[in-house]
């Protein structure tokens, strides 16, 4: 589609009118003046036929005069006579300066001569009248004089009519001019109104109306009433507009349905802590109109032991922080409370925030039910603590009273079966405690300091002494970088480790540790523990980190199961992960890094 | 081992009938349980150290050296009675030792806030609680040196 500017084309119409109006000016212009040189013609045509009037005149009067005298040879008769020589000579004076045309001046100069002759004729009869001082009475002279006369009349009578033709032309032409003039002058009357009509049409119906339309839409559209914008398929900017305007009601539309069909509740609120616009789930959730959402403060549907941190959240809000997971009660129209949980961004310059919120009621119950059970297991692990150390205390104690104080009383196989007893309460002592702190880790939080590593290793190495003694070990401890993490259960993953490391190295001669670290392709730090022990067969590693699952024979190494799985229960907690390199006999190398671990992998160590 | 004959050294709070036989065994081993006295709560407890109820006619001037005192007691617990003796100008200078099985972190902090002397997790093996009942009885009984006369 080729684009038509509307400005093109009101620009074409204006030049159109102003050159039709340019042209009507010149027209009637060229008319007015051709008009005025007609009648300026037939103005100096008639001042020659007054002229020739009065040589007429003039020669009328001598004629009769003339007569008068030869008749009479009164000189009163020569009064008329001399008063025609004087207007023929005013006539003629007159005539030769106001004559230009070629016809004209032939036509005067043989009216002239004509005058001339009989004048000169007339000349002659009254000087014989003057000589005589007698009355003449010659017919033949008469005659003569007469045709001289006539000859004048004609000649006269000629030139009149010219000068007449001359003055009908003239006022026939300035008709014309003036005719010419008036037509040109309607007709480019009549093409600028035109111009101007289609001009009138362009900017009404192609431009004012389709804007004013586009407009009433926009307004509707701003008000959010329903309004219909078709994409025009004008090739002008009214066309781009409706197309534009339409792509937005599209996208708006689209923003609609979302804002009107989410389950999330959304809200548009000033700072001054009024709803300005809220979406139909709100009426789902709460009962409440919009309309008696949008009334009063907010702060007033919250549960008033919410309000304090509510307003807290709407002031930082204020100072353009973002709210994330904020949670409130609000009241609903039944009177009973939910659970919303907020995220909402200000934009400062509008001095207002756009907020979601979602009913995380059931959510908000299970939480508390969980922390409920959380409780329960705390009072429960509490009382195992406590409750099932004791008889476990008095089995084992009372078992090495008799074995110390009543030695003598049992021998051989009885106090074989009193030594496995003692043995076998320390191992459950051993379980309980080792089960608790696991139990305790899942529900303790994380208290992250930087902390240097060698100096937890130090510190589990000290309560490492009592293994160590009597053992053949070669312990290195490599430089280890400092890292983020609780220091107590870091220290107790180190412990395990270094731990397990003695512990499997039982008979080595000597018993290899290694402590160190390296970074991966990652850039993490790994941390490893490095041992010549045991070692145990990789198909079995998946085991190796559960709980109560062990890859040894407790009367080959002594042990609860707990201990990698607290290990692990840690590592996690941190965001990390551990694995484990080994072969029978060879050896194990236990890794972790507390750097970011992919989200499946955490899943898949869990 | 000289102690002044009819004066109590320690006073055991304890409610388990095995932990105070193991507890005393323990002490009468080190030879250090020539005057003790077993109680069986913190009710009784009390009562005994304020000279109270049952123990109305002890006299208060007649102080332990020493209370062994159980966390989880009937009727009075542990701590309570660790507040009170803590709480009153005339008991606050009698050493008291948690002994106890319980390991909770806020069972130690609370006791410590308090104001105990000592806390002693009761260890299940038994040759270790018998050497924990031994070091803590020499600490507070023959090397610690307790303020002369009545605290004010």
């Amino acid at each position: 589609m080729r684009h038509a500017s509307l400005v093109a084309r009101a620009r074409i119409l204006l030049i159109s009118g102003w050159a039709a109006l340019v042209a009507a000016i010149v027209v009637s212009g060229y008319g007015a003046w051709a008009a005025r040189d007609g009648y300026l013609r037939a103005d100096a045509a008639r001042q020659v036929e007054l002229a020739n009037k009065d040589l007429l005149v003039g020669m009328v009067n001598q004629e009769s005069g003339l007569r008068g005298y030869i008749n009479s040879a009164d000189p009163v008769f020569l009064e008329p006579y001399n008063l025609g020589a004087t207007e023929i000579h005013a006539a003629l004076q007159q005539l030769a300066v106001g004559i230009t045309d070629q016809d004209l001046r032939t036509g005067l100069n043989a009216s002239r001569a004509a005058s001339q002759a009989w004048q000169a004729w007339a000349t002659r009869r009254k000087e014989r009248v003057d000589a005589s001082g007698a009355a003449l009475n010659d017919v033949s002279e008469s005659r003569a004089g007469k045709t001289l006369f006539d000859t004048f009349r004609n000649t006269n009578g000629k030139f009149q009519t010219t000068v007449d033709g001359q003055v009908a032309q003239a006022i026939a032409g300035a008709r014309r001019g003036q005719q010419l003039g008036f037509a040109l002058l309607l007709a480019a009357g009549l093409i600028a109104a035109a111009i101007l009509a289609a001009l009138g049409r362009t900017l009404i119906n192609g431009t004012l109306r389709p804007i004013a339309g586009l407009a009433a839409s926009a307004r509707d559209l701003a008000a959010g009433r329903p309004a219909r914008v078709l994409a025009s398929k004008r090739s002008d900017e009214v066309g781009d507009l409706s197309r534009a305007l339409a792509a937005w009601q599209a996208t708006a539309k689209d923003r609609d349905h979302i804002f009107t069909l989410s389950a999330d509740m959304f809200a548009v609120a000033g700072f001054d802590g009024i709803f300005r616009t809220v979406n139909p789930s709100w009426e789902r959730v709460t009962g409440w109109s919009a309309l008696e959402l949008t009334s009063k403060p907010y702060i007033e549907f919250v549960h008033p032991d919410d309000r304090a941190a509510t307003i807290a959240e709407g002031g930082k809000l204020a100072e353009g922080a973002k709210t994330i997971s904020f949670r409130n009660r609000y009241q609903c129209q039944d009177g009973s409370y939910r659970w919303l949980e907020w995220t909402a961004v200000p934009v400062e310059e509008e001095k207002r925030f756009y907020a979601v919120a979602r009913d995380v009621t059931d959510q908000q119950s299970a939480d508390d039910s969980i922390r409920a059970l959380n409780g329960e297991l705390e009072a429960f692990s509490y009382s195992v603590s406590h409750d099932l150390r004791a008889p476990l205390r008095a089995i084992h104690g009372f078992v090495r009273i008799i074995l110390e104080d009543h030695s003598d009383e049992f021998h051989g196989e009885a106090r074989r079966y009193l030594d496995l007893v003692a043995a076998n309460a320390q191992q459950m002592g051993r379980l309980v405690d080792d089960l608790l702190r696991f139990s305790r880790l899942g529900r303790q939080a994380l208290n992250t300091q930087h902390v240097s590593a060698n100096a937890i290793v130090r510190g589990a190495l000290d309560q490492l002494q009592a293994e160590l003694e009597g053992r053949a070990a070669e312990l290195t401890i490599g430089d280890l970088p400092s890292l983020d993490g609780d220091p107590t259960l870091l220290q107790q993953v180190f412990l395990n480790l270094i731990g397990n490391a003695i512990k499997y190295t039982k008979g080595r001669e000597p018993a290899r540790i290694e402590v160190g670290s390296r970074t991966d392709p990652n850039h993490d730090v790994v941390y490893f523990v490095k041992d010549n022990g045991a070692g145990f067969d990789m198909q079995y590693a998946d085991k190796l980190f559960g709980v109560f699952q062990r890859l040894h024979r407790s009367d080959e190494y002594e042990g609860t199961g707990v201990g990698l799985a607290l290990v692990q229960r840690i590592i996690i907690k941190h965001g990390g992960r551990i694995w484990a390199d080994a072969a029978v006999g060879r050896g194990a190398t236990f890794s972790f890094t507390l750097g970011g671990a992919p989200a499946w992998q955490l899943q898949a160590a869990a | 081992m000289a102690i002044a004959s009819g004066s109590i050294e320690i006073l055991l709070v304890e409610d388990n009938p095995s932990d105070a036989e193991l507890t005393l065994h323990a002490l009468q081993k080190n030879k250090l349980a020539n005057h003790i006295h077993l109680v069986r709560d913190g009710a009784e407890a009390l009562e005994y150290i304020f000279a109270t109820g049952a123990y109305a006619a002890r006299s208060l001037a007649d102080r332990p050296k020493l209370i062994l005192l159980d966390l989880k007691l009937p009727k009075v617990d542990g701590l309570e009675v660790l507040r009170r003796i803590k709480a009153d100008a005339a008991t606050r200078t009698i050493p008291v030792v948690l002994l106890t099985s319980s390991r909770e972190d806020r069972d130690i902090v609370e006791g410590y806030r308090l104001g105990v002397n000592s806390y002693i997790v009761k260890p299940v093996d038994f040759d270790q609680f018998t050497n924990a009942v031994r070091e803590l009885g020499m600490y507070w009984l023959l090397l610690n040196k307790p303020p002369v006369g009545k605290a004010a």
